[in-house]
């Protein structure tokens, strides 16, 4: 028994799981402790402060690649966390995909992470990493399919700049994840049609849901600024498809950000609901 | 379980959850020991404080009594001095009562031209009945020595190994007087 144990114990951090430990949510990990979160997009890394009750107490963005930036903010977000631990959010160079009858076997989630080929079956591929989202009333799941090449080139820029990842997830997944499950949980939401549109950074995910069934999924990641082309392409087989009563449920990264400003025009009478907060990614991965 | 965001990230083996909530009996009675521990060490350093204080207050109170006792006693002292020098002044008068007639029958004894130049009385202490008796007399000669023996006679005194020496105008006597009895 070390030094270090003793004072572990006595200062009751040995009852705490460990900063990467992905069973606990962000604020188990880090109770009163500083944290920094980043979040990496094509060509731009925006990252969050939060302070020791958990809440934002500034945020930021660079333009540039991650090791680029890395390297000029990588003491700044040292300063700004308790041993070096950092939250990731990449949102480049994933997918999330619509399946059905994924396996839901108790536990599921430590599967996926050691033989993902027993959950995904023949959807696995091994320069991949999953996570899954699945409706409960339904058999339909939300698929994240990300590089691992990426996770790994992160991993190791992190590592030369005395980083450490306590979490690396897709801002956006975990976004669609959260809403969707607000909507679940939501008996006003819960039966209607709904098109419901998450948009971080210049990556958008769009979901169809009617009658609570997930009936279309369409997403894209690391989208060209302004690229209307490209987004007005995933919108519009919702929008031909879309009723009078349907209602558009938005949820982008922080208050009126890229999409409300440029796209919103594109649903024209449809009721748009935007469910967007202040600091909203951040306030979703520093709190769950 | 669902409410947690999806991870990743490479794993590391053998990641920690935590010890067992029970555990934490072990840092809470270590700090509650600690606590009493340090109150106790307060209450007893408050008691010994306490304590030092009334001991400090009775050593004065002692010292202070232990001075009024020597005052007592060194007037006792002078008390008891005094008491025995009057008991002695006492005895001596008490034993000097017996005495006192036969300096009155010498004195009544002598005559017209007769002084007394120096009267000795001396109680042997070992023979209490003896007295020693030393006279001088200024004129009168052995008839005033006869007179004065008359007188002491008459007080029912012997005069035993009696000496006597004229001078030229006076007369040495001395002798030993026992007294009679009734």
């Amino acid at each position: 028994m070390e030094l270090k144990d003793i004072k572990d114990v006595l200062t009751f951090a040995a009852f705490r799981p460990e900063a990467d430990n992905p069973r606990f949510s962000w604020a188990q990990r880090f109770p009163k402790k500083k944290s920094v979160l980043v979040n990496i997009s094509r060509g731009k890394v925006s990252w969050a402060c939060l302070n020791k009750k958990g809440v934002v107490e500034s945020a930021s963005e660079a333009d540039g690649e991650f090791v680029e930036v890395a390297s000029q903010m990588g003491d700044h977000w040292s300063d700004h966390t308790e041993d070096g631990w950092i939250g990731i959010s990449l949102n480049n160079r994933f997918i999330v995909s619509l399946e059905h009858n994924l396996s839901r076997k108790k536990g599921w989630q430590e599967e996926l992470k050691q033989n993902p080929k027993s959950v995904l079956g023949t959807k696995y591929d091994r320069t991949k990493r999953y996570a899954l989202h699945h409706n409960p009333e339904t058999s339909a799941s939300l698929m994240l399919a990300c590089d691992e090449s990426m996770v790994r080139s992160v991993e190791e820029s992190l590592r030369s700049h005395n980083l450490r990842a306590a979490r690396i997830c897709s801002g956006l997944f975990a976004m669609t994840s959260t809403l969707m499950g607000r909507i679940e949980s939501d008996n006003a939401f819960k039966n209607q049609d709904l098109i419901v549109v998450t948009w971080l950074d210049n990556s958008l995910c769009v979901i169809r849901q009617k009658n609570g069934q997930w009936q279309d999924l369409r997403c894209r990641s690391g989208l060209a600024p302004q690229d209307e082309n490209s987004v007005a392409q995933i919108l519009r087989p919702f929008l031909e498809s879309a009723q009078p009563n349907t209602r558009v449920i938005l949820m982008e990264d922080k208050l009126q950000s890229g999409f409300s400003r440029s796209f919103l025009p594109m649903f024209g009478n449809l009721h748009v609901t935007d469910v967007t907060e202040e600091n909203c990614l951040w306030n979703i991965l520093g709190q769950h | 379980m669902d409410n947690i965001i999806h991870d990743l990230k490479t794993e590391r083996q053998n990641v920690s959850s935590g010890l067992p909530a029970a555990f934490k009996l072990v840092p809470i009675l270590f700090y509650l020991s600690a606590a009493a521990s340090l109150i106790l060490s307060g209450f007893f350093y408050l008691s010994i404080k306490s304590h030092e204080a009334s001991q400090q207050q009775m050593q004065l109170r002692v010292s202070q009594a232990t001075a009024e006792k020597n005052e007592y006693v060194a007037r006792q002292n002078t008390i008891v001095d005094k008491s025995k020098r009057a008991e002695g002044i006492a005895k001596w008068l008490e034993g000097s009562h017996p005495l006192q007639p036969v300096t009155v029958a010498i004195g009544r004894s002598m005559g017209k031209d007769t002084t007394i130049a120096e009267l000795n009385l001396n109680r042997n202490p070992e023979i209490p009945a003896h007295t020693f008796l030393q006279l001088k007399i200024d004129g009168g000669g052995s008839e005033q020595v006869e007179d004065t023996l008359n007188s002491i006679n008459a007080l029912n005194y012997q005069t035993y190994s009696a000496q006597q020496v004229k001078g030229r105008n006076s007369t040495d006597f001395q002798a030993t007087l026992i007294f009679a009895g009734n």
